[in-house]
Order: structure tokens, then C-alpha cells, then sequence
């Protein structure tokens, strides 16, 4: 138990490092050459189309899939392998699996939230206080703590989904296109949610966080880094500012969309024929410009051209 | 390994081969006659004839022989406990150990292992119907050939769909199960591999989820065939009707010439009666 304790403190610290990984499924190769680190306290988001690898990356990361080449460190030390040299699931790394909400699986939701304490080994009183501290920061009742799961409406349920990983208090989180499916307001307030536990909201300690996305408006606000896969190819990972200002050509390389903020400012830069800072924004004449072909590339796109 | 590369039943393997091609209903009603047949075996040549017989269908099916005897592994432990039940419980008088309520006697041994034969035979028969024809033609097979009962009122089609359904969703089930468990080792369940026992109980936490989310799925695909407008399946037509050719004919011919020679190899032959 201290033992793990540990560990997990020093994973925290030190990161999680992959070294020239390469995985196959079923022949095929999946993830070709990949160097990643994840810096402690970060938030890194993980964009690239579909097939491009990311749910393999992550799943990787936690240890769910047991054969690969290449060097994944943790804590600055080798992932345990068993006899056969295959990789086992790691415990301190906090996992939300695409529709969370299909992944619960306990018949109350007292249970449910308390599943990973209990794995560990925690004693009741603390279980019951850890319970008592996540219910609200994700807008969760008490009285539906001895309710069946299966009678919370949709976002309740995804909300528990990710509140019982959550409560564990994870080194990591890596949450696999957490907010697909969810009206905008829900998504905001998941992800308003998730950013506070990150910045320590909860446990008092900046949480380091992997997420997918294909929201690219949400990468761009959220994120401090971007990680970009393509085919296999880790092909940028970059300061969100970086990535998106400077290096945007991987993006239209990789055949992401663009945020809506860069692509204007794209156009304004190329209609003013000059880099353009937010001062000159308010020119009136470049203004004018802007507007006018914006409305005019929003007017195309409507009508699918 | 997964679950689905050990599943005998319903697993359809993709071969050319004559059996492959052969019409359902032919072999729907030849394996009913073969297993008949070697329901009433009498004598030790039978056994061997049949045994004869069923392996070539067996090589016939193109299907490697290692594919069907992997099949019988997981029926393993009910065989051995037939065998069991039948060798240490068996009447006869030939008598050669006695402990208690057990005796072992000669007859015994022989009833069991004519009892694990048959049952062996009969699955390797099975398996090589279910090889060799696809789940959806099986289907349509059973269906046409129960079709006059419908004149009794049985309700033939919808029972056709729900088999198609049932085949169309062990897959999906499958998956489901493969989900709930990965979801509970994420969150740091560690199943022990080791003891068969603590292996059979990681599955009882997984049953409840499961069946709720079969149940609601189930009812999902009764709001799709209803926004359909399936109705009761009744007089549906078939996008490739199922049509007897004459090899179809000459195949069904050489099946029921091959299971009167096993009969005749049985009953002539009684005199080897085991």
C-alpha cells in the first residue's frame, strides 16, 4: 500500500516518457516511432483524425495493451513487465473510456464511486469522505448515492462515470473523447469541471491530464500543449499557441480543421496583406474586409461548396 | 486468446468446398438422420462405421481437422464427467474394484465410453453443419423447412428472426463483456488468473450490467423493426430463395444411401453387440 503510495507521488513528478514506441494490431501498423512526454501539471490535448491512433496512445499509456516496442518510462524508470514481457494495467493512471457512461457497472452509485477505493484498499471513513467531496463539483445530489445508477438521466450518468475515476485522485487522467455526444452546455460545464480538478481545484495539486478531442475550438482553449497524430506519426507536439499560430500547415497537412479564431485571422492577415496584430484589427478598412469575406466563406460553406 | 476463437457453435469458417455449397435444408435433414442413426447404434461396427462417416464429411468440409477437436475442448469437462459418472456408478457384473457406493465393473467402461463416443460423434456433426453454412443461410434453412407448420399457427417467421437476431448479437455481446471488464480493471481490478474458481466468480459482477444493457438494446431493435414496419415477418418475401439443383438432389441421394449402409452395418452385425 505505501509502496504504491509512493510510486504514484513520483510518477507526479517526474512524468510519463515514450520512447521510440511502435505498436501493430493484427499486422498493421498503428503507431510508428513515437517519442512523447507529458509534462507534470500539464494538460495536453491529443488531436488527429480518425484512425490516426489516438485511442491505441492512450490506451498504451495506461498499460492496456501488453505488447509494443520502444521504451515507455515511468517515473523515470522502465514499466514493469511479467514474465512474458507484456505490460500490466497501470493503477495510478485515471482511464475514461469513450461513453463513459456505459462503462458503469455497479448496481448503486455509492458503490460505483467508491469501486477504485475499495480496489486500493481504503478504509470506509475515507471512502465516505472522498464521496462526500466529489458529489458537488459535479453538480451530484446525495440522495441519489443508494439509487441504481441506471435511473440517472444521460449527463448524470456520464458525470458519475467520470467523477468515480476521478475520485482516486489519478496522477494522470486521460479521457478518451470525454464530451462527444453532450449538448454545449453540458460540454462546457464538463470540461469547466475537469479544468478546475486539473488546476487543483480538489486534491490541492495541478493534475496532469491527456485528452482527446475532436472539438478543435475546445483543444485550443483548453490545452497547454497539443500533441498531433497522423497515420501513425507523432507529427507536432506543440504549445497550443505554437501549434496553432505558427505551425497551423500540420494541421491542414493532417486534414484537421482549423479553430475559427485562427482561420480569421488568417484571412485577415491575407486580406491586409500584412501580419496583423490585435491592434490593427480595428482598422476600420481591414475591418470592413474581414467581415465581408468571412461572411462571404461562411455563406459557401453553407451551400457545400 | 478471446472468447470467439474457442466457440464451437455457430462459428462459420470460409471454405469452397462441396459441403459449403450444399443446400441448408439437405443438411439440416441429413445431420437430423445421422444423428438419429447414431442414437440407435447397437453394435461395435456401427460405431466404426459411423465414426467412418463422419469424418468424411469432417475432410469433405475443407475445414482443418485441428479447428473441430479445439471445438471439443471446452465440452471437455462434461465428457470426462459422463465417463466418470458412468464407469464408477454402472450397473454389470463383471466386477473389478468396489469401494463404497462405487464399483467399477467392465460393463460399466464400456457404457461410458459408448455414451462419450456418441455424444463426440454427434458434436463433430453438428460443428461441421454449423462450419460449413452461414448462420443467416442456417436460419433461412430451418425456416423453410418448418414452413408448413405455420398452418398450425406456429409462428414461424418471428421465430426465424429472433434465431437470425440471437446469431447477428453474440458478437456484440461478446464485446459488451470485454467492455464492462476492461472498465473495472481500469479502475484497478486485477482478475487472478491463476484459480479457475476466483475466474468464474469475476464473472458474476459482470452479468448485471450486461443484461441491462442487452435489455436495453433489445429494446432499442424492437423500436427499429417496428419503425420499419416489419410486422409479424408474414409473407416476407427472400432476396435469394433457397433452390434445390440437382447436385443438391444427388448429395441428399448419397446421404440417405450412406445412413441405410449404417443401419444395415448395424443390425447385421448385431452378433458384435458390445
Amino acid at each position: 500500500m505505501v509502496n504504491r503510495m509512493k510510486k504514484t507521488v513520483i510518477a507526479r513528478q517526474s512524468g510519463w516518457e515514450l520512447r521510440d514506441i511502435c505498436v501493430e494490431l493484427g499486422g498493421t501498423p498503428v503507431l510508428r516511432h513515437i517519442d512523447l512526454r507529458l509534462e507534470p501539471g500539464s494538460w495536453t490535448s491529443l488531436i488527429g483524425k480518425t484512425g490516426a491512433g489516438k485511442s491505441t496512445l492512450v490506451r498504451l499509456i495506461k498499460g492496456l495493451i501488453p505488447e509494443f516496442t520502444g521504451e515507455y518510462r515511468l517515473a523515470g524508470e522502465p514499466i514493469a513487465r511479467d514474465r512474458k514481457g507484456r505490460v500490466r494495467v497501470v493503477p495510478e493512471i485515471g482511464f475514461v473510456f469513450q461513453y463513459p457512461e456505459h462503462q458503469i457497472f455497479e448496481t448503486t452509485v455509492e458503490k460505483e464511486l467508491s469501486f477504485a477505493l475499495r480496489m486500493r484498499g481504503d478504509s470506509s471513513k475515507e471512502i465516505a469522505m472522498a464521496i462526500r467531496a466529489i458529489l458537488p463539483v459535479f453538480g451530484l445530489r446525495e440522495e441519489i448515492l443508494h439509487q441504481s445508477p441506471l435511473l440517472l438521466s444521460g449527463g448524470q450518468k456520464r458525470r458519475l462515470a467520470i467523477a468515480s475515476v476521478l475520485i482516486a485522485n489519478p496522477g494522470l487522467l486521460i479521457l478518451d473523447e470525454p464530451t462527444a455526444a453532450l449538448d454545449p452546455v453540458s460540454r462546457r460545464e464538463l470540461l469547466r469541471v475537469l479544468r478546475a480538478w486539473q488546476r487543483g481545484g480538489l486534491h490541492g495539486e495541478r493534475r496532469t491530464v491527456l485528452f482527446i478531442s475532436h472539438r478543435i475550438e475546445d483543444v485550443a482553449e483548453y490545452s497547454d500543449r497539443v500533441a498531433l497524430l497522423h497515420e501513425g506519426h507523432l507529427l507536432a507536439h506543440e504549445t497550443a499557441d505554437d501549434l496553432f499560430l505558427q505551425r497551423n500547415d500540420l494541421l491542414i497537412q493532417s486534414g484537421m480543421p482549423l479553430p475559427e479564431a485562427i482561420e480569421l485571422l488568417r484571412l485577415t492577415e491575407h486580406l491586409s496583406g500584412r501580419t496583423v496584430s490585435p491592434s490593427s484589427c480595428g482598422e476600420a478598412d481591414v475591418l470592413d474586409q474581414v467581415k465581408e469575406a468571412w461572411n462571404a466563406r461562411k455563406e459557401n460553406r453553407r451551400n457545400g461548396r | 486468446m478471446n472468447a470467439s476463437d474457442r466457440m464451437l457453435v455457430g462459428q462459420f469458417i470460409e471454405r469452397d468446398s462441396a459441403v459449403h455449397r450444399l443446400d441448408p435444408r439437405i443438411k439440416i435433414i441429413g445431420l437430423l438422420l445421422l444423428m438419429i442413426v447414431i442414437m440407435m447404434m447397437d453394435s461395435r461396427s456401427g460405431y466404426a462405421a459411423a465414426t467412418v462417416v463422419v469424418l468424411i464429411i469432417l475432410l469433405l468440409s475443407k475445414i482443418p481437422l485441428g479447428f473441430y477437436f479445439r471445438g471439443l475442448l471446452p465440452l471437455l469437462p462434461v465428457l470426462i464427467l459422463t465417463l466418470l459418472y458412468h464407469t464408477t456408478l454402472g450397473k454389470g457384473q463383471t466386477l473389478l474394484v468396489s469401494y463404497g457406493f462405487l464399483h467399477i465393473t467392465v460393463e460399466g467402461i464400456l457404457e461410458g465410453v459408448r455414451i462419450v463416443w456418441r455424444i463426440l460423434l454427434m458434436i463433430l456433426a453438428a460443428s461441421a453443419l454449423t462450419g460449413t453454412t452461414r448462420p443467416l443461410v442456417l436460419a433461412q434453412g430451418l425456416e423453410t423447412l418448418l414452413k408448413p407448420l405455420s398452418k398450425l399457427r406456429v409462428p414461424v417467421e418471428q421465430f426465424s428472426l429472433m434465431i437470425v437476431i440471437a446469431i447477428r448479437f453474440i458478437p456484440t455481446i461478446l464485446e459488451e463483456i470485454q467492455r464492462i471488464r476492461l472498465a473495472r480493471r481500469a479502475r484497478g481490478f486485477e482478475p487472478s488468473n491463476r484459480n479457475p474458481f476466483s475466474r468464474l466468480t469475476e464473472f458474476i459482477p459482470i452479468l448485471v450490467p450486461l443484461l441491462v444493457s442487452t435489455a436495453r438494446r433489445a429494446d432499442n431493435l424492437t423500436f427499429a423493426i417496428e419503425a420499419r414496419a416489419y410486422g409479424d415477418g408474414r409473407g416476407r418475401t427472400i432476396f435469394r430463395p433457397l433452390r434445390l439443383t440437382k447436385p443438391d438432389l444427388a448429395a441428399g441421394c448419397l446421404i440417405l444411401l450412406s445412413i441405410a449402409i449404417l443401419l444395415v452395418i448395424d443390425l447385421h452385425l448385431s452378433n458384435t453387440r458390445i
